[in-house]
């Protein structure tokens, strides 16, 4: 059972004929249903078999875009027509969507096959992928070690090579963060880029769909089909979208590279440090100019998210009421009702974050945490701009660790919330991120996380394309564990 | 009018009006606005279903209808305004929390005119005038309830007057005046018979006693659906409170407002809840939706787009056409008829008859059909044609009222009638004397009566002369003709 390649590999092998899509169909499903690590909730069988026939006959009329046959995962908070959609919550127990988000149906128009749905924690609320109701995922490197999270699944059944892209949510890093777990890459867009129609919302001023792929230019081409403005998404913007892999072979040559200070922290384990250090130099022997910026806010993010997520997330999850769809536990009278409805639906962390925003956002308090959260948003947002007047892009570790231990932090929320200190600033700003393999640490993947401006994703896409060019980290695959790969060294 | 002057308390009033704004679709998604009357959850699709991933995408014609309300109430358009989540959980509300707008509204600081209980002209503050969606409707079985989400999502625009209305009468006249204006823009078809209007209304009592004004706090009765509830509920509680202060009840201790309900069966408000127990609504700014900017080219579009607004027209009328109050609100209380009048006048029509053919002969026939002016069969120049022929004294009052009715039936031209049917009225006097003649031989004993002193004799002998000219003949050169040969 060969792993998934890339989508120029599939896409050339399609073109002459030496497999099909829905034999390339069959071999993901056939991964998928052997997968070890619970990275799956839903194999569509069918589904995929019916779309990856549909992709044969668009292949054979020689006008198929360059996804078409090509297998991917799908997160499951994404909604899928006529496909389970659970948010890894028992509270949504059998719902099944009569819509499907637009970033499915854009895919749905590339031609691409969709294999099933992936694990998570319940509503995308974790680093760990421990808090989902079907059980933690496992990272391929290390099975008794986390795949980070809340995208765990999708991260895994590409890192597993089990599929050739996954798509993920992230909201303060639940793609760049299990992007670097797994050794893969793993990408937020711009907020505004990528509509949210259909997405079970979680944190409505956080939330981008991205995706999960080996190498940056398959990135690239899967973004090129999400990305652009959605008539029923209100927060897309009206901007047209440039050709994202125009910048692939440029070269950081020139490029002026930020190194924020505040991202190299106590805290930070040295294997880390020592291999994005490793990965700052690579950039710098090609040509860019490294320059140490500073934003002083930094280490008020965390501060920030944990008031603004939660407050919207506790709006957003108001309306698992157990009166239209999904789980309902009946009781006596309507307030009973919700109460064991909500009380048996949702898990430990949803709770924690439901009763942390409604505190929030309670009369007394609403000016001293979510106006103040706002404001010191606004601070941040500003900090970025600034060093992006001197910057054409910032470069830093993705995750301060590498995989942990399954378990290690599942009673301290506050360690595994430090755990997003580099990936959600840059959720709080708004801006896009992508997390790259940069070498491992202790055997286990290490991610290097470049930041852009505003709407500068195929800027983005140069310095990672740069970096990934002149290293083989990207190559590493899981199994290659047993033999020790190389440690990047100092 | 008001015994308001005879209390001994003076009653405060401040009126929230929730009215549905007349646009096809809905608030946030494309599904038809007009719910009434549809089979249950018919109109409906994942946004006003509250389904998980779906997003509000803003109706623009309804934030055009929002501003053009505020402008006809006389309000400031804000430059920046937004929307937030009002959070309380209820089956009729999918999303756990409704979209509206918290601390910058569309409109604010507005006001309208009423006629004050002293008959001078009295301005109601409008404190804000906000749009958000309007929730679904609870349908209560036995043991059970069902939800429809037909009307979920449908446009709402909620109007907050200050309290500055000070009787029942002034409140009914607000309610009427606000009706009259949101329907004179176009934004709304204010139909309160099916629910698409609903007043909640707080009422609070003012008086002196041992030297002091007292103020105790206020009562706010939700969802009053006719001016009937409103007079009927305010009236109700209003006397309720004074007499709970005489009897030393609990509003002499009581800091907070009360919400309470109405029930139009026992004729009775209930408690639904004190303000200890009211809920806090954790309202912040909706993240699905950008801020808007409402630009000022637009506000002054929209300005210069208001057609004149009733208590202007009103005066308008007074003004112009020398017409009484009376008719002029009656003419106003509808743009049909205000536009049947200017109409016809403006073919020439003499306006004081022609408000009176309107305001009586008309809404008579409307009334006894039961259907609205829209179904008013004549043009206003046949209108028109009809007060010349009354004016002119070509036919009389009676046989006007027959031309109307064949007007009515037929959709005939008045002219054309009255010269298909040799309506025309006989002024001519050697005619009329000819026939005085032959009545006052017919009729003997009358003249007799009449001669013997019995004014009212003469009644019989004109109604013999306009028997036998068919009700044609003039009936002022008819009696001047009788006194004349009598006397
Ligand atoms: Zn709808």
């Amino acid at each position: 059972m060969a792993e998934a390649g890339t989508i120029r590999e599939i896409a050339a092998a399609l073109r002459s004929r030496r497999t099909s899509a829905s034999e390339l169909a069959r071999a993901a499903i056939a991964r998928a249903k052997a997968d070890a690590y619970n990275a799956w909730l839903v194999v569509a069988e069918d589904h995929a078999l019916v779309q990856a026939r549909a992709a044969d006959e668009r292949i054979s009329t020689g006008d198929a875009p360059l996804l078409c046959g090509v297998p991917w995962a799908c997160k499951d908070i994404i909604g899928t027509k006529d496909v389970e959609t659970t948010a890894a919550s028992r509270i949504l127990d059998g719902y099944v969507p009569p819509y499907s988000a637009t970033v499915v149906e854009r895919l749905d128009g590339e031609g691409a096959v969709m294999v099933g749905k992936t694990n998570l924690d319940e509503f995308a609320m974790g680093s760990s992928n421990e808090n989902s109701a079907f059980g933690p995922v496992h990272n391929p490197w290390d099975p008794s070690r986390v795949p980070g999270g809340s995208s765990g699944g999708s991260a895994v059944s590409v890192a597993a090579g089990e599929v050739t892209f996954a798509l993920g949510t992230d909201t303060g890093g639940s793609i760049r963060q299990p992007g670097a777990l797994t050794g893969i890459v793993g990408m937020k867009p711009t907020y505004g880029r990528v509509s949210r129609y259909g997405v079970v919302a979680f944190a409505s001023s956080l939330d981008q769909v991205g995706p999960f792929t080996r190498t940056v230019e398959d990135c690239a081409i899967v973004c090129q089909a999400l990305f652009g403005q959605d008539p029923s998404d209100a927060t897309t913007m009206p901007l047209p979208v440039e050709d994202l892999r125009r910048d692939l072979d440029r070269g950081v040559k020139g490029m002026r590279l930020g190194v924020p200070k505040e991202y190299f922290i106590a805290g930070i384990e040295p294997g880390v440090e020592r291999a994005v250090r490793a990965a700052i130099r690579e950039l710098e022997s090609q040509g860019a100019a490294i320059e140490e910026v500073s934003l002083p806010s930094t280490d008020s993010a965390l501060g920030v998210y944990y008031i603004i997520q939660p407050a919207e997330a506790s709006a957003n999850l108001a309306r698992y009421d157990g009166v239209r769809f999904g789980l309902r536990v009946e009781g006596p009278d309507l307030v009973e009702t919700y109460k064991r409805t909500r009380g048996a639906g949702f898990g430990a962390e949803v709770k924690r974050r439901m009763i942390l925003g409604t505190y929030a956002l309670s009369t007394g308090y609403y000016d001293a945490y979510y106006v103040k959260a706002q404001k010191v948003r606004t601070v941040i947002k500003e900090e970025f701009e600034r060093v992006f007047g001197k910057v054409d892009a910032l470069v830093t570790p993705t995750s301060p660790t590498v995989a942990f231990g399954i378990g290690a932090k599942v009673n301290d929320p506050l360690q595994m919330y430090l755990n997003d200190v580099f990936t959600l600033p840059v959720n709080i700003a708004g801006l896009p991120g992508i997390s790259i393999p940069c070498g491992l640490s202790e055997g286990l993947p290490v991610g290097l996380q470049v930041i852009a401006p505003y709407y500068k994703e195929a800027t983005m896409f140069r310095v990672a394309a740069a970096y990934e060019r002149a290293t083989m980290h990207h190559t590493l695959r899981p199994t290659a564990r047993d033999s020790r790969p190389q440690e990047v060294r100092s | 009018m008001t015994v308001a002057t005879e209390r001994p308390y003076e009653i405060v009033i401040g009126i929230e009006t929730h009215v549905e704004l007349g646009t096809l679709s809905k608030m946030f998604c494309p599904c038809s606005a007009r719910w009434f009357g549809m089979p249950p959850n018919t109109l409906v699709c994942p946004v006003c279903l509250g389904l998980p991933g779906a997003l509000p995408v803003p109706n623009r014609r309804a934030i055009e209808l929002s501003m053009t309300a505020g402008l006809a109430l006389h309000c400031e358009v804000p430059e920046h305004t937004k929307f937030d989540r009002k959070n309380y959980m209820y089956p009729d509300l999918p999303k756990g929390y409704q979209i509206s707008q918290y601390d910058l509204p569309l409109n604010v600081k507005g006001w309208l005119e009423i006629t004050g209980d002293d008959g001078s002209p009295k301005r109601i503050g409008i404190i804000r005038a906000h749009l958000e969606e309007d929730t679904g409707k609870l349908l209560h079985g036995d043991g059970y309830s069902l939800v429809d989400f037909n009307r979920s999502g449908v446009p709402l625009l909620e109007i907050v007057s200050a309290p500055d209305m000070s009787s029942v009468s002034e409140a009914l006249a607000y309610a009427d005046a606000l009706r009259e204006i949101l329907i004179h823009a176009g934004v709304s078809e204010f139909r309160l018979e099916e629910g698409a209007a609903r007043f909640d209304t707080n009422v609070s009592i003012r008086f002196r006693e041992d030297g002091q004004v007292r103020w105790p706090p206020q009562s706010e009765i939700k969802n009053l659906n006719s001016l009937r509830a409103l007079e009927q509920a305010v009236t109700f509680e209003s006397g309720r409170l004074w007499e709970d202060w005489q009897a030393g009840g609990e509003i002499r201790t009581r800091k907070a407002k009360i919400t309470v309900g109405w029930s139009p069966e026992t004729g009775r408000t209930f408690l639904q809840r004190r303000k200890e127990e009211a809920e806090d609504y954790r309202y912040f700014p909706e993240p699905d939706l950008v801020a808007l900017a409402p630009s000022r080219e637009t506000v002054e579009h929209i300005r210069s787009s208001l057609p004149e607004m009733p208590s202007e027209r009103r005066a308008r009328f007074v003004a112009q056409y020398g017409l009484s109050d009376y008719d002029a609100r009656i003419l106003v209380s509808d743009p049909l008829l205000a536009a049947l009048f200017e109409g016809a006048v403006a073919a020439g029509a003499d306006a004081k008859t022609t408000a009176n053919w309107i305001t009586g002969e008309t809404l008579r026939f409307l009334r006894e059909r039961s259907v609205r002016a829209a179904e008013i069969p004549f043009t206003a120049a046949q209108l028109a044609e009809l007060v010349g022929l009354i004016v002119k004294r070509e036919i009389s009052a009676t046989i006007a009222k027959d031309v109307f009715a064949e007007m009515w039936a037929s959709r005939k031209g008045p002219a054309a009638i009255v010269t298909e049917k040799g309506l025309r009225q006989v002024s001519d006097e050697a005619a009329i004397a000819s026939v005085v003649d032959d009545v006052i031989s017919a009729q003997a004993k009358a003249v007799a009566d009449y001669r013997g002193g019995n004014k009212r004799a003469l009644e019989a002998l004109f109604g013999g002369v306009m028997g036998r000219t068919k009700g044609k003949a003039d009936p002022q050169v008819v009696r001047r003709v009788l006194t004349e040969k009598l006397g």
